[in-house]
């Protein structure tokens, strides 16, 4: 199991700030309550799909099942490999991951 | 207590009106739209109420005034709109004879001089035209047959009596005059009117046609038609007689046309003068009429606001009592207890603009009837009190859905419509109507799906914003995933040759593979399951899970709403028997299901993913009481799950009977108590005062009261069964109910995936410069159908299935039947503002 602090009080400050802060500048008028109730709601909504989104990913019981080509790229786009082209990967399936 | 939580406090009040101050006053409230009135003649007929008179006058003048609107129309004249507001029009004296004057000098005789003038002007006006047309054939009939004759006199003309005379020779000695008639018929039944002709008379008769160029009018309908004079010549009377028929039945107009060309000249002289005078006429009559009603556009918005309005105050002080002494009116109306000042304020500027003396008297009054519930929305909150009234107006002082469902709906929605540009596109559109708000209600619009979704900005603005939230969330924009944070799955580690070898490969989050990072991606789904073949497998999962978790969320929402609702209306009854034990339920069976989703989202990681369970199937066993076998696994998620899982059924299952038996019993015994109570009461009183207590009005109003509340055991406990099955059956049912979140999120991801690859990707694959304008095609077709088909219809599918979850009027709704009863009536004001706007959408 592993998570990353960054994001959780990232989500905390934005939230809290949605439920706990915003509601006290909200306007003086008759609607007021409205107002307060329907931020404390949003922030709770908010927080909540954020939440299980997180933790649904948190311990993932299994792996994307990728395509050869699409792993050829990944390597190259994402994890910075073959820097002189795709093609010394040297595969026939890569005259095709390079479009 | 904010302003939309519950219904507005009501009370009915007695108000007496000084009858010479009650049209003013019911005017200034008619312009405050505050008041509620009752009718306390029911009985009477419409035909015999006190300002019948006053009614039908009004329905008179806006009968004239319609004509006139009419007639403008028909001119094509602009119609004024400044957009005023005129109060009605303030009589001096009430059902005085002032009225009466004031009404018909001002209006009445405006109006109808206005339509004498107007009938006059075109009867006239029709007369003439008729008058005009046919001058204009006789001219036209002057100058054409002009040439026949020309050419009759010449050498042609003896042809024509050669061969008419031949024919015609057997039957008597030619007379060597030859008889004609002349005239106009409409172009198009030529042909058969001369086919006819041959006929009829054997080819015994000469035609001659010649087209008049210009289009003449009919004056009855002021179409234009194309018209052709002819001439027929023939020999004798008996000829003469069917050729006149023939022209008759052909509705040909048949003129007189002298003989000699000097008369003819003559003739055509008289007939143009004739016409030069008429035109004149005809050009004067029109522009008056033009002038007439040109200064009729200018006021007659404001004089249909005016008689609407009498007429409305009319038909209100119709409803009123009249007192005894014949001085002044009684009226009975509902009136929200915060604008008591407002009104009275408004009632004394009533009384001083009739320059009474005596001010209006506001009575408040106790009632057990059910006061209407009025919801104070202002235009944001408007648009969710509407959605929340489609299921029902919440009955008086009841918790008010609204102001959750501002979040809730939208939200929800936006589980379902979950892509940023979907959203974005959703968002943006309401903003400009938001934006555009003042000039968009002036142009006042009256198409209806405009209306319809101008009415809804407010929700659609919210709506657009949660889906661009959700679609970050689901890591969707048009069906493609943001890279932002970087994924945390890697592909580094896999070797080339296995890359080679396979054509597709599945990344192992497990701890020793080192293909995952083993930090989830921070906002949203990661965008490598985008790429992914088992995407849906993952996703599905994760919606089904996070469904489940939003919907139990909402119905333990809903069952605390139904709480304040008890405490506020002080049924503690309510609390021990129906909230307690409903709460309980949907704890121990579906609050245990959502633990589960957590626990197996925390405890379970990829290493020991053979062994996790499948909660639905844990949950199903645990009512069933059954173990959850999987071979080399623990039989039991954590120490004691049996246990605590059979005594959380066991809660449930004792929860049905509690809630069933118990308030009924309860209320059984209370009311035995009180019989016995009475019993004992009347018993002691009558010892006392012996026997005159069965004259004591007080005793007998007692008893009257007590008769409102007759206590049926049998009917409580079938009202009581019905609710809890309904509640016990509605949580599994709505439970599964919520999964629809799950569904369509789905189908709407896979609908805009199938979209982009099945149009766009295929412009996007294009090679060569012809590429470039095959994909500028196929990004219309694209971008015509994701607004089309993804925004608009399955962004209405998705509202309809929010608003299913909030409200229907169906007894299994998913969130209000938590709490919410929906027995109430609306508050229908006597509001100027609704009876004009309503008249205004009929008109058109």
């Amino acid at each position: 199991m592993g998570f990353g602090i960054e994001p959780i009080i990232a989500i905390s400050v934005i939230c809290g700030l949605i439920v706990l802060l915003f509601p006290l500048l909200v306007r003086k008028g008759p609607n007021r309550g409205t107002y307060q109730v329907a931020l404390v709601i949003s922030g709770f909504c908010i927080g909540l799909l954020w939440a299980t989104t997180y933790m649904h990913q948190m311990n993932p019981l299994f792996g994307p099942i990728l395509h050869n080509t699409t792993i050829l790229l990944m390597q190259k786009e994402w994890a910075g490999m073959y820097p002189n082209g795709i093609q010394e990967a040297g595969h026939e399936a890569v005259a095709a991951a390079t479009h | 207590m904010g302003a939309l939580f519950r219904s507005e406090e009501m009370s009915l009040c007695q108000l007496f009106l000084q009858s010479e101050a009650a049209y003013a006053c019911v005017s200034e409230l008619g312009e405050l739209g505050l008041v509620q009135f009752r009718d306390l003649n029911p009985d009477v007929n419409a035909f015999q109420r006190k300002f019948v008179n006053e009614v039908r006058r009004c329905d008179e003048m806006e009968r004239k005034l319609r004509f006139l609107e009419k007639e403008i129309k028909k001119d094509d004249i602009p119609v004024l709109d400044t957009g005023e507001n005129p109060e009605a029009p303030q009589p001096r004296e009430m059902i005085d004879m002032e009225m009466q004057i004031f009404i018909d000098c001002t209006f009445q005789a405006t109006f109808e001089k206005l339509e004498n003038e107007l009938k006059e002007v075109n009867n006239n006006a029709e007369a003439l035209k008729k008058n005009y047309l046919e001058l204009t054939e006789l001219k036209h009939i002057l100058r054409k047959t002009q040439v026949f004759f020309d050419e009759r006199d010449t050498e042609e003309s003896s042809e024509i009596r050669k061969s008419l005379i031949t024919t015609d020779a057997v039957g008597g000695a030619p007379t060597g005059q030859l008889g004609f008639v002349a005239g106009v018929i409409n172009r198009e039944r030529l042909p058969a009117f001369e086919r006819m002709l041959w006929r009829a008379c054997r080819g015994n008769v000469y035609l001659k046609t010649a087209e008049i160029d210009s289009p003449l009018e009919e004056p009855s309908n002021g179409d234009q038609v194309y018209k052709t004079v002819f001439i027929i010549f023939f020999q004798g009377e008996q000829l003469k007689t069917r050729v006149k028929k023939i022209c008759e039945g052909f509705r040909a107009t048949l003129y007189p046309c002298p003989d000699t060309p000097s008369d003819r000249r003559e003739m055509a002289m008289g007939v143009m003068t004739r016409i030069e005078d008429l035109n004149t006429v005809l050009r004067q009559t029109q522009d008056h009429r033009h002038r007439v009603l040109v200064a009729a556009a200018k006021n007659i918005r404001n004089w249909f606001i005016k008689v609407r309005k009498i007429k409305a105050i009319y038909h209100t002080l119709n409803l009123f009592n009249l007192d005894v002494t014949q001085k002044c009116l009684i009226a009975e109306c509902w009136v929200p207890v915060a604008d008591m000042e407002t009104i009275q304020l408004a009632l004394r500027r009533g009384t001083e603009r009739s320059g009474s003396t005596v001010s209006p008297i506001l009575n408040m009054m106790t009632t057990k009837e059910a006061p209407p519930t009025y919801n104070r929305t202002n235009k944001f909150t408007q648009g969710f009190q509407n959605l929340i009234d489609a299921y029902g107006v919440s009955t008086y002082r009841e918790v008010n859905p609204a102001p959750y469902a501002v979040i809730t709906f939208p939200f929800l929605f936006a589980v379902m419509f979950g892509d940023i540009g979907h959203g974005l596109i959703m968002f943006l559109a309401a903003l400009y109507m938001v934006w555009k708000e003042k000039p968009l209600q002036a142009q006042k619009i009256q198409n209806e799906i405009f209306t319809m979704f101008f009415g809804g900005r407010y929700i659609i603005l919210l709506m657009g914003f949660f889906s661009i939230y959700t679609g970050l969330m689901y890591n969707d924009i048009f069906s493609k995933s943001l890279n932002i944070f970087g994924s945390s799955f890697t592909a580094e580690h896999i070797p080339l040759n296995d890359i080679k070898s396979h054509e597709v490969l599945q990344l192992n989050p497990n701890s020793t593979a080192q293909q995952y990072t083993n930090k989830p991606y921070p906002i949203g789904i990661d965008p490598v399951w985008q790429l992914s073949a088992n995407k849906i497998s993952f996703l599905n999962s994760y919606k089904m899970k996070n469904s489940i978790v939003l919907g139990v969320a909402q119905m333990l929402f809903g069952v605390m709403l139904s709480l304040w609702n008890h405490t506020y209306f002080k049924r503690p009854l309510n609390i021990y028997c129906e909230f307690i034990p409903q709460i309980l339920f949907l704890l121990s069976l579906f609050g245990y299901l959502v633990i589960l989703v957590f626990f197996k989202w925390v405890w379970y990681s990829a290493d020991t993913a053979g062994c996790a369970p499948s909660i639905l199937i844990t949950l199903i066993n645990m009512v069933l009481m059954k173990d959850n076998e999987v071979p080399g696994c623990p039989s039991t998620v954590y120490a004691g799950q049996q246990q605590f899982q059979q005594f959380l059924v066991l809660i449930a299952f004792l929860c049905v009977p509690w809630m069933l038996l118990v308030k009924p019993f309860v209320l059984f015994r209370q009311n035995s108590a009180r019989v016995r109570a009475r019993a004992n009461g009347v018993n002691s009183t009558l010892a006392a005062e012996e026997g005159v207590v069965a004259t004591d009005p007080h005793s007998s109003g007692g008893h009257g009261e007590h008769g409102d509340e007759e206590f049926e055991f049998g009917e409580v406990f079938v009202h009581q069964a019905i609710h809890t099955i309904e509640y016990a059956l509605g949580s599994i049912s709505h439970t599964a109910s919520y999964l629809r979140l799950w569904a369509l999120s789905l189908a709407h991801a896979q609908l805009s995936e199938v979209l982009w690859g099945m149009v766009l990707s295929l412009g996007l694959q294009m090679e060569g410069w012809w590429g470039g304008i095959i994909l500028y095609v196929l990004f219309a077709f694209w971008a015509v159908l994701t607004v089309g088909v993804l925004v608009l219809m399955e962004g209405l599918s998705a509202f309809l299935h929010t608003l299913r979850l909030h409200c229907l009027v169906l007894p299994m709704v998913e969130f209000q039947s938590k709490f919410y009863d929906g027995n109430g009536y609306a508050f229908m004001p006597f509001s100027f503002e609704v009876i004009l706007e309503a008249a205004r959408a009929a008109d058109e």
